[in-house]
């Protein structure tokens, strides 16, 4: 398997492959087997929809194929010219939703072969792209949105979209087939300075935070950066290696891991220490064995003390020793705030991050009457709406009352995400994004049967044990095991910086609620002064410490 | 001079003429006589001579099977290929592999995986539901061994694989090896299983013992006024989702009826109670009024539906109907039409059409004298895969008049019909259009919507008899999406060198309507290229369609220089141009 994907990079010249020829391929909605595996790295996922999986197969008709286009957006912030772009995309090519991911990131869903090309090139032409969106490079680089402290975040932005620019891939293969651009003069790709030949072994996440705001879990990320403060002056980062979420069922060689703190950098620093961690995972990364392919077993394979020296040697001068730093959260803030420019924000829960045609109709009210606003996604699939002037903010409200992001939901519920699974994501093994809401509807009743309606214990649901929604940080994690079925982790401290811990496996809805109900009613008698749930369960040994 | 050899004249494998020699040395000189009488009649009534059941030496020794959802239980499958590589080994998915071929295996090796709960890999349903079906076919000889993967967290763990292994022993098949269930960890397990298979594995060449078919029952004729009964096995909606049209697939169980690829089918259905309806209602006739047909006596709406044509309309009905409603008005108005408005009028309009356009007064025992006898269908036979099935692609004809809804009375019948249903069926030959006899010959075959189903049982027929030649498929519909018929089939014998190239045109998804007869003149070279080998050319479906392909075929020829109209004439001439449009 992981041979296969090595040989497929290997050898599909900077990322070409035969995508030109799959593309104009008419007795397939599908892409060639190895193209699939280089689709990814320009931001595109073949897919079919599992719903008509079986259907069809009767029907002997090919699985409806379709593809899922991932956008990047550094530090998750857009203009409004952008934001009209994508949703432009959601109404005239996609399956009319816009997806708001746990990487800041936009999706869409069910887009045809034939949808491929002018879809990208609508996202090229307000300068974005999906290059390097998936596959064995950097993703989308993440950081928090904290836009109440415009000044830091303005730096902290900068710091961002530099990093992001500057571990992009150099290839021309993005141009010369989505973008009709010239094609290569010699049969010979360009370099890669930092990736080489065979770009990295495994996918790579990095994201950004400013404490006291986790939202970005930098402890689930490959390389995090955790910004030092002093006198309200961005001075430098924590570096945090070695974090990660995907397992699979039953494989002990597989599990999440959380980041260590290694050291501290200057913000000038941030993009030659990042090159260079990325470099010892290009050289030291497991190429064998794809599931242990992630930077966190290269770290736990050769040791963290090996990997901090083997850094520092490739650094112009070693890290500078850790400063301290305390997180409150790693959920978002909703409602309005006040940026210290005077300018406005609001943030809104968006369920599971998906935006269906109607609300993205509301919201170009928002667009229209107010050019300047940004828009801003949150890690937690959420979405604000920033930079607006004093005078602006009825009008934003009165479009998100239309676009119905302003009815009032629990803080169990806001709390929550859920990633995709079911009908596209293939490795889905049960609902997640489609079943989420009815679960909360029955967590939200037996909370407040408990006595704790306004609690906001964090929630995530994923449809298999990847992680995608980082589900072994909350305090209630739910990971799709079959159809029905979830194993439920327990344990996580709201702050994203402990991992939860297995407490039940393959349970459906009703053991679910059953084995769920005494212990949250328990903890509702027994917490001492508001104790959050999660570190409740592991202090009163519900669930052991994870290791 | 000696007396030739007659082994060395007879159509026959050695060792059947031998069989046969010795039978006809036991037999007593009655039995004889009897035995050729019966053989011969056997080859005279039209029967088909059953073709030789293709001999197991045709498949591989050992074949392997996989079903996976994961990729899991393809790897060990291939693992255990590899290492019998070199050797007459053969692997397939469960989703590529033909149940017809099961029972002519000698060994057969499954992994499977389960997944949901407790079911299989997605693409292996079928495969299983078939397999656990009445349809299901007995396998004597057949020795197999199951690998199964699973995972015991689960409740139903390895559920696939037990199922599988209890229904080929119940089916009459031996096993190898044990089974073995492999849970999550399961490369030791996968890795023992794989060295005792290689040991117990007996990959010899086969001998070439060709099965004797058991005598066959002096058949009876099948004719469209002794149809055969044969029981429907599954009725499939073909058209995905959101298709414009609807066209279903039809298996039926018809044991007897001799076929070959290019034959049709005809059909003996019902009138929809939709359709007995309206003509009850436009005639104001209750359907328990009791009739005579013939010397049978039964009611308005039994006649209706099973003795009468009602969604077919001629000018003797007409006339009649004229004649018995004193309808003056009728008369007046159909007789001042042109022709071809009276033939627009025959061939569009149902009899409840007309009865309700000019309404009268007419008894339930005239209105059965009146109409004509229910005429059967036809429909181009899809199969060739023998074990006595036949297969009909068909698609279902209903449509709006006056905003009331209208269907056609025999593919809506034969839509709605479930498994287990009688079918009256009889084989209308059609020799012109029949595969060339030498199966080296090239074949260019054009179909749009259900003209692609005698292309299905040529491939079928050329690809189990091992024809050399090459087959091209040029396909027409609508939308790619929904309507590619057979989509899975024709990409499998794409890639397994069944068909040699296959093109496809779909008038609704681009902009601008592209039709087969425009795959034919982007293709002018290569279609005159295929003609220099000596192809043959077969059209099939709508007949405007077929013009055009046919004007498309004279102006490709005439694009490359050649004189289109009489290079068409004389393929024609030739017999190498065949058309069946309806
Ligand atoms: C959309 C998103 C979830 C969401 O609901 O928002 C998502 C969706 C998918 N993820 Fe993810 N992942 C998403 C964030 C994550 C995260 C969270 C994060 O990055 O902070 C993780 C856990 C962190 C980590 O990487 O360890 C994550 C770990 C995975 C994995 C497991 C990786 C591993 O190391 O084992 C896979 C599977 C794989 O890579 O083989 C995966 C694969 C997938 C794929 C592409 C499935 C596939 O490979 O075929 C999913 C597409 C589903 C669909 O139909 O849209 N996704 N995925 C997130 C998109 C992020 C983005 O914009 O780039
Ligand atoms: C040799 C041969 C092979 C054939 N092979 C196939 C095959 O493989 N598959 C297949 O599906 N069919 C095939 N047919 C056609 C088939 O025999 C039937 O004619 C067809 O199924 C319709 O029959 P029916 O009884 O359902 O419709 P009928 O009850 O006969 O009704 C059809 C009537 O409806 C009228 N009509 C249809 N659509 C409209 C409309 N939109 N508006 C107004 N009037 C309309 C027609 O003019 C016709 O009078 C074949 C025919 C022949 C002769
Ligand atoms: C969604 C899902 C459901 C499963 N359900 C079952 C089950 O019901 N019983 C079982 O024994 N194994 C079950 N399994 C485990 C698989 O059979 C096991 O992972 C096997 O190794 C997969 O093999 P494959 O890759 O060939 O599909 C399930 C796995 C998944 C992903
Ligand atoms: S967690 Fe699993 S099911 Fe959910 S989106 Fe990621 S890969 Fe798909």
């Amino acid at each position: 398997m992981s041979t296969d994907v090595e040989r497929i990079k290997q050898a599909s010249r900077g990322l070409r492959g035969t995508l030109s020829e799959s593309l104009v391929d008419p007795l397939t909605g599908a892409i060639r087997a190895d193209d699939t595996t280089l689709s990814k790295f320009h931001g595109i996922y073949q897919q079919d929809d599992r719903d008509l999986r079986l259907e069809r197969q009767r029907q002997k008709l090919e699985p409806a194929f379709q593809f899922m286009i991932r956008a990047r957006v550094p530090g998750g912030i857009c203009t409004t010219e952008q934001w009209l772009a994508m949703t432009r995309i959601s109404r005239e090519i996609s399956d009319g939703t816009l997806r708001l991911t746990t990487r800041q990131a936009f999706q869409w869903h069910g887009v045809l072969k034939a949808g491929l090309k002018p879809l990208i090139q609508t996202i090229d032409s307000v300068l974005m792209d999906t290059l390097a969106a998936c596959g064995d490079v950097n993703r989308n680089v993440m950081a928090s949105p904290n836009p109440h402290r415009s000044k830091l975040h303005a730096k902290l932005h900068e710091v961002t979209l530099s990093l992001s620019q500057h571990l992009t891939p150099r290839t021309g293969a993005y141009h010369e087939i989505w973008l009709d651009g010239e094609k290569l003069a010699r049969d010979e790709p360009e370099e890669e300075p930092i990736y080489g030949p065979a770009y990295l072994p495994r996918k790579f996440k990095i994201s950004l935070a400013i404490p006291p705001d986790n939202d970005v879990d930098v402890f689930a990320q490959d390389l995090g950066f955790i910004g030092i403060v002093e006198d309200e002056e961005l001075i430098g980062f924590n570096v945090t290696v070695g974090g990660g979420m995907g397992a699979t069922h039953g494989d002990p060689q597989t599990y999440p891991r959380l980041a260590d703190v290694i050291g501290f950098c200057r913000p000038e620093d941030v993009n030659h220490v990042a090159e260079h961690v990325v470099g010892v995972q290009r050289d030291f990364g497991n190429r064998e064995v794809r599931k242990r392919a992630r930077m966190k077993y290269t770290i736990d394979d050769r040791g963290l003390d090996w990997f901090v020296a083997e850094l520092n040697s490739r650094l112009r001068e070693p890290l500078a020793p850790a400063r301290s730093f305390r997180f409150g959260r790693h959920t978002d803030r909703y409602g309005w705030v006040e940026g210290d420019d005077g300018l406005w924000h609001h943030t809104v829960y968006v369920q599971n991050g998906r935006l269906h045609a109607d609300q993205l109709d509301a919201l170009e009210g928002i667009a229209t009457a107010l050019p300047d606003v940004s828009w801003i996604l949150t890690p937690n699939q959420n979405l604000a709406v920033a930079n607006v002037p004093a005078d602006g903010r009825a009008i934003v409200e009165a479009q998100l009352e239309a676009a119905g992001l302003m009815g009032s939901v629990t803080p169990l519920r806001a709390a929550s995400i859920a990633c995709v699974s079911m009908p596209t994501c293939g490795l889905g093994m049960a609902e997640a994004e489609r079943y989420l809401p009815t679960l909360v509807d029955h967590l939200e009743a037996v909370f407040a049967e408990a006595g704790v309606p306004e609690s906001d214990t964090v929630i995530r649901m994923t449809g298999c044990p990847n992680g995608c929604a980082r589900p072994y940080v909350a305090e209630i994690g739910f990971v799709g095991k079959a159809p029905g079925r979830y194993n439920v982790h327990l344990g996580g401290d709201g702050r994203g910086q402990a991992l939860n811990t297995l407490w039940a496996e393959n349970r459906d809805e009703a053991e679910i609620l059953d084995g769920l109900r005494p212990v949250i009613e328990r903890w509702a008698a027994e917490r001492e002064n508001g104790e959050r749930f999660g570190t409740w369960v592991r202090r009163t040994g519900i669930v052991e410490e994870a290791a | 001079m000696a007396t030739p050899d007659p082994a060395a004249f007879a159509p026959l494998p050695d060792t059947q003429f031998h069989e046969l020699q010795q039978l006809a040395a036991a037999l007593r000189p009655e039995q004889l006589w009897w035995t050729s009488g019966y053989l011969a009649g056997l080859a005279q009534s039209g029967v088909q001579a059953p073709q030789a059941i293709p001999a197991a030496s045709e498949l591989a020794a050992a074949t392997i099977v996989y079903a996976t959802q994961t990729g899991n239980s393809r790897r060990i499958a291939e693992q255990l290929a590899d290492r019998l590589a070199g050797q007459d080994v053969r692997l397939v998915s469960a989703g590529d592999y033909r149940l017809a071929d099961l029972p002519k295996e000698r060994q057969i090796v499954f992994v499977v995986s389960t997944h949901g709960e407790g079911d299989p890999p997605d693409d292996a349903v079928p495969f299983f539901e078939r397999l656990l079906s009445k349809r299901a076919p007995k396998l004597e000889d057949v020795r197999y061994a199951v690998l199964s993967l699973g995972d015991s967290s689960y409740e139903k763990f390895c559920e696939v694989g037990r199922v599988l292994d209890e229904r080929l022993a119940e089916l009459g098949g031996q096993p190898l090896v044990d089974r073995v269930d492999c849970d999550v960890e399961f490369e030791d397990a996968a890795a023992r299983w794989i060295d005792q298979l290689e040991a117990d594995l007996d990959l010899s060449q086969p001998s070439n013992v060709v099965p004797m078919r058991a005598a066959l029952p002096a058949a009876p004729r099948i004719t469209r006024d002794a149809p055969l009964t044969g029981e429907v096995l599954e009725v499939q909606d073909i058209t995905g989702r959101g298709s414009t049209s609807d066209t279903f697939h039809v298996e039926i169980a018809a044991d007897g009826l001799a076929y070959e690829p290019g034959d049709s089918v005809g059909v003996w259905h019902d009138n929809p109670v939709l359709v007995v309806e309206q003509v009850l209602a436009a005639t104001g006739l209750a359907g328990d009024a009791v009739v005579r047909v013939g010397d049978e006596e039964t009611t308005l709406a039994l006649a209706l539906t099973s003795k009468r044509e009602l969604t077919g309309l001629s000018r003797a009905v007409i006339e009649r109907y004229v004649a018995v409603t004193r309808n003056d008005a009728l008369e007046a108005w159909f007789g001042g039409l042109e022709r071809a408005e009276q033939a627009e009028i025959l061939d569009g309009w149902q009899f409840a059409d007309l009865a309700k356009a000019y309404p009268g007064e007419v008894s339930a025992q005239a209105l059965v004298d009146l109409l004509a006898p229910l005429k059967p269908r036809l429909y181009s036979i899809a199969s060739a895969l023998g074990g006595d099935e036949v297969h009909l692609t068909v698609s279902r004809v209903s449509y709006e008049r006056d905003g009331e809804p209208r269907v056609g009375a025999a593919s809506n019948w034969l839509g709605d019909l479930d498994a287990g249903a009688a079918v009256q069926l009889f084989v209308e030959p059609n020799a012109a259009f029949h595969l060339p006899e030498d199966p080296a010959t090239p074949v260019i075959m054009i179909g749009a919507g259900t003209g692609v189903a005698p292309f299905r049982a040529f491939v079928q027929a050329r690809s189990e008899a091992g024809a050399p030649g090459d087959n091209w498929l040029i396909f027409g519909h609508r939308n790619f999406r929904t309507d590619f018929l057979y989509q899975l089939e024709w990409q499998r014998a794409l890639k397994g060198g069944d068909l040699a190239r296959l093109d496809v045109a779909f008038s609704r998804d681009g902009d601008e309507r592209r039709y087969v007869q425009h795959v034919v003149a982007d293709q002018a070279a290569e279609l005159m290229a295929w003609l220099d080998r000596g192809a043959h050319i077969y059209i099939c479906g709508a007949i405007a369609m077929g013009k055009a392909v046919e004007a498309a075929l004279v102006a490709a020829v005439d694009a490359s220089g050649g004189d289109g109209e009489a290079v068409v004439s004389e393929l024609k001439a030739e017999r190498r141009l065949h058309r069946d449009v309806y």
